[in-house]
């Protein structure tokens, strides 16, 4: 009987529920640890099989069986050593991304300024890190100091000039709208020019980040701060190979994780 | 006063070689309430005289008020309400946020609520959607909305439905009359078409380019309210020609040129 009073309506149950649409998203998440599981298996076996083929001694690079047994056994000095150098790194991302903005927002308003400073700011970048660490080292001491230092001047530029980029980005009609509506500057900068940047911005935030971590590593190298740059220098100093892997393989692993995690964030603000 | 004098409005651009006078000695009056149309080819410098009401671009020389105003205080006022050819929508704000907009910026609260004139522009239900959501006509339908918000003296529109198709474009223009109607704004309208400029406006003002000079003005007495079937009309097409007239002027010696044979040899 109950076949007798059918009517065409959209039925309810086919909308997607809280519940399908929260299985979807697992099964993305699930797809995203496979595809990492499957490059990690790739990478594993390649350098097992290198290794094998061209015969290298244990003391020159170590197999990925010895490397994660260092890396268990040396774990508390390995995170211990990338935690100092995060900070590090992170600190001085965040003092390039405020001075990079301020920049930015300067130059853009303001012809005098980018005048006076802007060849100031390219002749800063156009010097090689490496040949001022050691001047830094000086004036910033052994500790995080120079770190933090040699993050900003590497880190701040990508970010000024996508920032530049996307402040410029406005329509000029858009620049009109606020005009006539009797917008003060810092609306306009406010309401318009960063909305309109974010993109750009996050382009030069997620370059930034992954050469940051580089950066601080190089830093600690040079200046002996305890981070996981100079566990690197000082493991290849007494031979320990595996423990060497490790912190390399590690600070891959982060500036990898870095990369995806700036990507992501920039996914959730901009749409 | 919510009308708009302009005296000896002239402007000049300077180029790296000479200087271009894009504009020159404009007088015109649009009384208040009343609707204008401005129309001449491209590079008359239409565009230009709309931004000089709008106080976006300053005069050379001569005298421009706007209710009774220098056009920097009666922006600075919010009696200005300006609408572009593309919408100019904020795509990250929604239609209901991208109305209140103006609002933001001059810090006032309105005696209209944006959702009223949401309404009245027949947006009701979208109030929430983005502009990617919306098709070009409804999203320059927000566009007119936001000009409103502030309750204008005077809305200014660069040809606001040139990138729209014709269907689109003249049930819009009856819309538009609607809403000038409701809103009771001086409205000034740059359009490069001869029959909406007629249907719209109470005076249609033609400008001859190079340099920007207004050729003159055509008093458009159609009853109001106007609808499509007027443009049927013989008074219609007096009018378009009139405006036609005035357009080609400086072309006539070209048009009276005599024709080719051209029918006779496609025929054969």
């Amino acid at each position: 009987m109950t076949g007798l009073r059918q009517v065409e309506t959209p039925d309810w149950r086919a909308l997607p529920t809280r519940w399908a649409e929260a299985q979807v998203r697992l099964a993305a998440v699930r797809r995203a640890v496979l595809s990492v599981l499957l490059g990690l298996a790739i990478l594993l076996s390649l350098w097992a099989g290198a290794l094998r083929l061209f015969d290298v001694p244990a003391f020159i690079a170590p197999g990925p069986a010895a490397t994660f047994a260092s890396f268990a056994e040396n774990r508390g000095q390995l995170f211990g050593a990338l935690g100092h150098t995060l900070t590090g790194a992170g600190i001085g991302l965040v003092i390039a991304t405020v001075l990079a903005l301020m920049l930015a927002t300067g130059f853009t308003l303001s012809r005098v300024m980018s005048r006076a400073l802007m060849p100031l700011v390219i002749g800063m970048r156009t010097v090689p890190v490496l040949a001022v660490a050691p001047l830094l080292i000086l004036i910033f001491g052994r500790g995080q100091g120079a770190t933090i230092v040699t993050v900003v001047i590497v880190g701040f530029f990508p970010i000024m000039v996508n920032a530049m980029r996307g402040f410029r980005s406005v329509p000029a009609n858009v620049d009109e709208l606020f005009h006539v509506a009797g917008a003060r500057w810092w609306q306009v900068l406010w309401k318009a020019r960063i909305p309109f940047a974010l993109p750009f911005i996050f382009t030069g935030l997620r370059t930034a980040a992954t050469s940051a971590l580089l950066s601080a590593m190089l830093a600690e190298w040079l200046s002996g701060s305890p981070g996981i740059g100079r566990l690197i220098y000082d493991a290849y100093s007494y031979r320990d190979m595996p423990l060497m892997f490790a912190a390399v393989a590690l600070s891959m692993a982060t500036a990898f994780a870095l990369f995806a995690a700036t990507s992501r964030l920039e996914r959730n603000l901009t749409e | 006063m919510g009308g708009i004098e302009l005296r000896g409005a002239t402007k000049r651009f300077a180029l790296p070689d000479r200087e271009l006078t894009a504009l020159d000695s404009i007088d015109m009056t649009i009384p208040e309430g009343a609707f204008a149309a401005l129309i001449g080819p491209s590079g008359c410098g239409k565009s230009t005289l709309l931004r000089m009401i709008a106080d976006v671009l300053q005069p050379t020389e001569g005298q421009i008020a706007v209710a009774g105003q220098p056009p920097k205080a009666a922006r600075l006022s919010h009696r200005i309400g300006f609408v572009f050819q593309a919408a100019t929508l904020l795509p990250w704000r929604t239609v209901r946020e991208n109305v209140r907009l103006p609002l933001e910026i001059a810090g006032v609260t309105p005696r209209r609520s944006p959702e009223a004139l949401i309404d009245l522009v027949g947006l009701h239900g979208f109030e929430d959607a983005r502009p990617a959501q919306l098709s070009g006509g409804m999203q320059q339908r927000v566009a007119i909305a936001r000009a409103l918000v502030l309750e204008p003296s005077v809305l200014l529109m660069d040809e606001p439905f040139g990138a729209l198709d014709e269907i689109t474009r003249q049930r819009m223009n009856v819309e538009l009359l609607r809403i000038w109607k409701e809103s009771g704004t001086t409205a000034v309208l740059v359009t490069h078409s001869i029959s909406e400029a007629v249907f719209m406006a109470d005076t249609v003002h033609v400008l001859s380019a190079n340099p920007g000079r207004l050729a003159g003005s055509v008093e458009i007495d159609l009853p109001r309210p106007r609808s499509l079937g007027q443009m049927k009309l013989p008074a219609f097409n007096a009018l378009e020609n009139a405006v036609r007239d005035l357009l080609f002027l400086d072309d006539r010696p070209a048009e009276q040129a005599p024709r080719r044979p051209k029918v006779a040899a496609v025929g054969s």
